[in-house]
């Protein structure tokens, strides 16, 4: 109790040094935060699409049901599928009719003469999506064949991407706060040597020294660690609806507060870690 | 107690600090270590400390040597050894009470009995209407038994006072002197380092004598420079 009442009065009486010290490491975990939703965003979002039908082909009115079959055996028998799922008319309509509930003029517009019968493929791994797709376009009673392929690529890229910048800035950001704080730290360490003397010479042990400095270091980077997470939460429950609408159809939002709460969890480790590890490269000196 | 066993000390620039200096203090004596400035008597304090190490010789504290302390039990060390220093280092930026009660508290006292012992220092330092003044409103002789209270918290088995008289008129100095005798009467072992001869001469204490490092008198036992003034006459 005595040595955190110490560490305050040590922050209490350099606030701006404490002030820069919370300030960089409430930067350093704002952008953890954001990259880490970024990257649970665009995984969830590379989820959905790998779960979707991958290859849809169309067929034309006069296919046959012998047609059907016979490419859904050529298919199976090729590739490895998860899924292989006839869509008729009919069943095109209500699916139609359910996504456009909400706009009764393209409801009545459309009847299952104009929808186009089809043949949805889940593959087990996107590399073979091309050569399902390869068997589809050959048949002469297929209208039309589409698949995903290029929209998860596009995915796995942003997500390795973002993945990459983001462990990359954040790395940059903790060696940026570890510094700050050991620079901050050592300063005051260094400015209070007088009395640092004076308490050894009582016969205080190193640890009695140094634990209010390592209680200051890790209130620095806990208390950034808090702020940090506050305004990424905040900054993405006003950006929800917005977000919303962007990615219609996918159920990305609101984000679980459990998972809210793991990465909250997650920095304040990161933060005891870091502001124990600054601290005690600070006071090394009186660690022997 | 305390034993220095032909103990010099030499300094990384040449100077020889002690020579050669061998004593032996027993638990509870009052002992005067006097000499001129620079004979070598804050030496001998930071020596004991572990602050310095000896280039040659033994020395004991409360029979341990301390040449063989690891550096993680020096701090134990010096809480057998209470010390007023001759700068004070007193924390200007806290008050009597709250100096006092840093010394309790890294001895891992805990709240209730650093009060008790608080209020017991401060009453016999004379200071207990001064507890939560701040080092910078005392004057001279005030400062120094704050420092002689704090010394005396962990009840060290040693109290070293190093020139507790310095900057001091002769009244508040004469004060000083005897509180520490008053707490060598308690069993303290109590150390005076002092060039002051004027002020410890009519105390009942063993003298020791240091000249440019070398323990040149002791009233207990006769030094190697005693006896061969002796053998000379």
């Amino acid at each position: 109790m005595t040595k955190l009442k110490t560490a305050l009065k040590h922050i209490r009486r350099s606030p701006y040094q404490s002030i820069a010290a919370v300030f960089m490491t409430t930067v350093t975990f704002l952008i953890i935060s954001i990259f880490t939703l970024a990257i649970l965003g665009t995984h969830t979002l590379l989820t959905y699409f790998e779960s979707r039908p991958q290859v849809t082909a169309f067929f034309q009115d006069s296919a046959t049901s012998e047609q059907v079959d016979s490419l859904r055996t050529q298919i199976k028998d090729a590739i490895s599928t998860e899924s292989i799922t006839y869509i008729g008319k009919e069943e095109a309509l209500a699916i139609y009719q359910d996504q456009n509930k909400d706009n009764p003029l393209l409801l009545e517009m459309v009847t299952a003469d104009i929808l186009p019968a089809s043949l949805e493929v889940s593959a087990r791994s996107v590399d073979d999506l091309e050569s399902i797709a390869v068997i589809m376009q050959d048949k002469e009673y297929i209208e039309e064949v589409i698949y995903q392929k290029d929209i998860i690529d596009t995915i796995k890229t942003w997500v390795n991407g973002v993945r990459i910048s983001g462990i990359t800035l954040s790395a940059l950001l903790l060696f940026a706060s570890l510094t700050t704080i050991v620079i901050i730290l050592g300063l005051k360490f260094t400015a209070r040597r007088l009395e640092i003397n004076t308490l050894s010479l009582l016969g205080a042990t190193p640890w009695y020294i140094r634990s209010p400095f390592v209680i200051e270091g890790v209130i620095y980077s806990v208390m950034g660690a808090f702020l940090g997470w506050g305004i990424a939460y905040l900054a993405l429950l006003y950006l929800t609806p917005n977000l919303v609408e962007f990615l219609q159809g996918i159920t990305i939002f609101p984000i679980p507060y459990w998972i809210m709460l793991t990465i909250l969890g997650g920095e304040f480790l990161l933060g005891l870690v870091l502001g124990s590890l600054a601290s005690l490269i600070a006071t090394r000196r009186y660690g022997r | 107690m305390l034993i220095f066993d032909h103990v010099t000390k030499t300094y990384g620039n040449g100077t020889k600090a002690l020579v050669d200096v061998s004593f032996t203090i027993d638990a509870g004596e009052m002992v005067v270590l006097s000499g001129p400035s620079g004979a070598g008597k804050t030496t001998i304090i930071k020596l004991i400390l572990k602050e310095i190490s000896p280039t040659k010789g033994v020395i004991k504290v409360d029979s341990d040597d301390i040449s063989k302390i690891s550096s993680r039990n020096i701090a134990l060390l010096r809480r057998k050894v209470g010390v007023v220093f001759q700068d004070f280092k007193i924390l200007m930026d806290r008050t009597v009470a709250e100096n006092i009660d840093l010394a309790l508290d890294i001895l891992g006292h805990d709240s209730e009995v650093i009060v008790k012992r608080r209020a017991e220092l401060l009453k016999l330092t004379g200071l207990s209407d001064k507890e939560n003044d701040f080092p910078i409103q005392l004057s001279g002789g005030q400062l120094q038994r704050v420092i002689i209270a704090r010394a005396l918290a962990g009840e060290p088995k040693i109290l070293f006072a190093d020139e507790p008289t310095g900057n001091l008129d002769a009244k508040t100095a004469r004060g000083v002197i005897d509180l520490l005798a008053e707490i060598n009467k308690q069993g303290t072992t109590v150390i005076i380092a002092t060039h002051e001869t004027n002020l410890i001469k009519n105390l009942k204490a063993r003298q020791l004598e240091l000249q440019e490092g070398s323990l040149v008198k002791d009233t207990k036992t006769k030094t190697k420079n005693q006896v061969l003034i002796t053998k000379n006459q």
